[in-house]
């Protein structure tokens, strides 16, 4: 009996069959196949028949038509495309809180909270219900530590650190909480760390801090700033990649953004001109600067509104060595070719002074937040990443 | 004579096969060990392998490499039977197979995955493939081709339209 070989033999690495070659490219990370497809036809013809969407070159937009119940959708501003996976948040009419690298906060009810890892899909309850305390915000610090803040007529602040890997204390409730009747917390903004303090931004442009080593003292409302100087909308808080705090701030309908930083000599907000090149990823509780390496995305500062809604591609969330891709389900139909001229996010050129598109007519994304995947878990640190 | 030998059993009873590579030459192996191959196992299940078997692209010196890493593998194989190898540990295993990959030519290990793909041995095409990713790792189109003799066989536009499908890998 013998056993036939289909065709001639193959002479050399050119000719490999395409089945080895998708075995070879299955144990390859994602970012290599590019290069894998420039080597030879062969080559190429093998990573087209294995299509994926990089996920960690930019943050991506989640976003879900209902917490819970309806599957996440990822929005990539680079692709310009939302990938929808086979997942829910899993906490039906749970509000998202914060997101750190692969781990987005949600609570429920008043002050219960739960983390979900949002590649694994594992969802884990951090801390139950607080008696005293309906949380506007919570913040996690590197998911070594939470916060959770009200900011309604008082501000209360709460704390709990992670003992070990999945045990959290309790809320530890600070016993101050000074009046803030006569002003309003920005409401689309987290607080941020900074200096190890952190901050809370109120939407006219004042600042109240809360110092963790000191945590009974709870929030102070500082003297300074007392006003960003004009009139906006909306605001949003960041720590800036050199370490900066700043806020966007977006005029009614987008007439101007403006983008500020605190003097921290004088303590009063800067306008800046520049971001040195990065980009911001705001509009959401949480916000990011990101050095992206593509020249069109630099000193724009992207928000969750849209023209059109953009296209649907369904997909696996698929890890490789560390690196995370969309993978399209099949069968497979949408084009794979990234056009970066259009996208239907709105944008807004920072050295322009201009939206990239009209504000009018777009539309905000419901449950949305940022979220980047580029960064390791645990060692997040902006600071570290861009140096 | 050939048909005897293929029916020969050993003192364990395991059955005995011929393999016979493009060059003629000829391996006798017991059926546990033949059956790594989904191929051999397949034409075992259809009764086709008393005159032996017959790998007309599967040169002798690669068959006996292949061999070689099968006797080796035995023992992970359900029906091992009680020849030495069977009891090899799990460490002498991941050392020969950390010595047989590393030590492979260019030359040898390409014709090493195509056999392993013929005859279709998962764990050799798996380990093989492997050193093949590492090699690549890390490396632009130009030091692959290097490393791997290959041709560029694309014109300057087909290349600029693949730098183009990919500009998030390439844009700096």
């Amino acid at each position: 009996m013998e056993a036939t070989a289909s065709t001639s033999q193959p002479r050399d690495w050119s000719s490999l069959p395409t089945d080895v070659l998708l075995l070879i490219l299955g144990t390859l990370r994602w970012s290599s196949h590019p290069s894998v497809a420039l080597v030879c036809q062969q080559w190429r013809y093998a990573v087209s028949l294995s299509p994926f969407y990089p996920v960690w070159i930019t943050p991506l937009l989640l976003n879900t038509t209902d917490v819970g119940t309806t599957n996440i959708r990822y929005y990539s501003p680079y692709c310009d495309k939302n990938f929808e996976v086979d997942d829910t948040l899993k906490v039906p009419g749970a509000k998202i809180c914060c997101s750190t690298g692969r781990h987005l906060k949600m609570r429920v009810d008043k002050s219960s909270v739960f983390d979900i890892n949002l590649v694994s899909g594992v969802l884990v309850e951090v801390l139950p219900q607080s008696p005293y305390a309906l949380f506007n915000f919570v913040v996690s610090d590197h998911d070594e530590r939470l916060f959770g803040i009200e900011a309604m007529f008082t501000i209360e602040v709460a704390s709990a650190i992670r003992t070990n890997s999945d045990e959290w204390e309790d809320w530890n409730l600070a016993e101050n909480s000074p009046d803030w009747s006569q002003l309003q917390a920005s409401p689309g903004t987290n607080p941020v760390l900074h200096n190890s303090l952190l901050y809370l931004l109120a939407q006219d442009g004042r600042l109240a801090v809360y110092d963790p080593c000191r945590h009974h003292e709870g929030f102070k409302i500082l003297d300074k700033p007392n006003s960003f100087g004009f009139k906006c909308e909306d605001s949003y808080l960041l720590e800036s990649n050199q370490g900066e705090l700043m806020v966007v701030a977006i005029e009614r309908r987008g007439k101007k953004v403006h983008l500020v930083k605190l003097n921290e000599q004088s303590m009063e907000w800067e306008k800046v001109d520049s971001l040195h090149s990065q980009t911001v990823f705001t509009g959401s509780l949480t916000t990011m600067m990101k050095k992206t390496k593509f020249n069109w995305m630099q000193n724009m500062i992207f928000l969750p509104r849209f023209y059109q809604w953009p296209e649907t591609v369904h997909v696996d969330l698929v890890a490789r060595d560390g690196e995370l891709a969309f993978v399209p389900k099949l069968p497979f139909c949408a084009d794979m070719y990234l056009d970066t001229c259009g996208t239907n996010i709105w944008s807004y050129e920072l050295a322009h002074e201009a939206a990239t598109k009209e504000f009018w007519g777009t539309e905000r994304a419901d449950y949305s937040i940022w979220v980047d995947f580029g960064v390791i878990d645990c060692t997040y640190n902006p600071h570290y990443l861009e140096k | 004579m050939a048909a005897a030998a293929a029916e020969a059993t050993t003192d364990g009873g395991g059955k005995m096969i011929i393999l016979i590579s493009a060059d003629g030459k000829r391996f006798e192996v017991t059926e546990a060990v033949a059956s790594q191959s989904q191929l051999i196992s397949n034409m075992i299940e259809d009764d086709c392998t008393e005159n032996g078997v017959r790998l007309p692209n599967v040169d002798g010196d690669i068959l006996t490499m292949v061999v070689d890493y099968c006797n080796m593998h035995a023992g992970d194989a359900a029906a091992a039977g009680d020849t030495m190898k069977a009891s090899s540990t799990e460490e002498e295993l991941k050392k020969f197979d950390a010595e047989l990959v590393q030590a492979l030519e260019n030359p040898v290990l390409f014709k090493l995955i195509l056999a392993a793909n013929f005859l279709n041995i998962k764990s050799l095409l798996d380990m093989t493939c492997q050193r093949v990713a590492d090699m690549m790792s890390g490396k632009t189109p130009e030091q692959m081709r290097e490393t791997f003799s290959i041709e560029n066989d694309f014109t300057p536009e087909e290349e600029a339209a693949i730098r183009q499908e990919n500009a998030w890998a390439f844009d700096d």
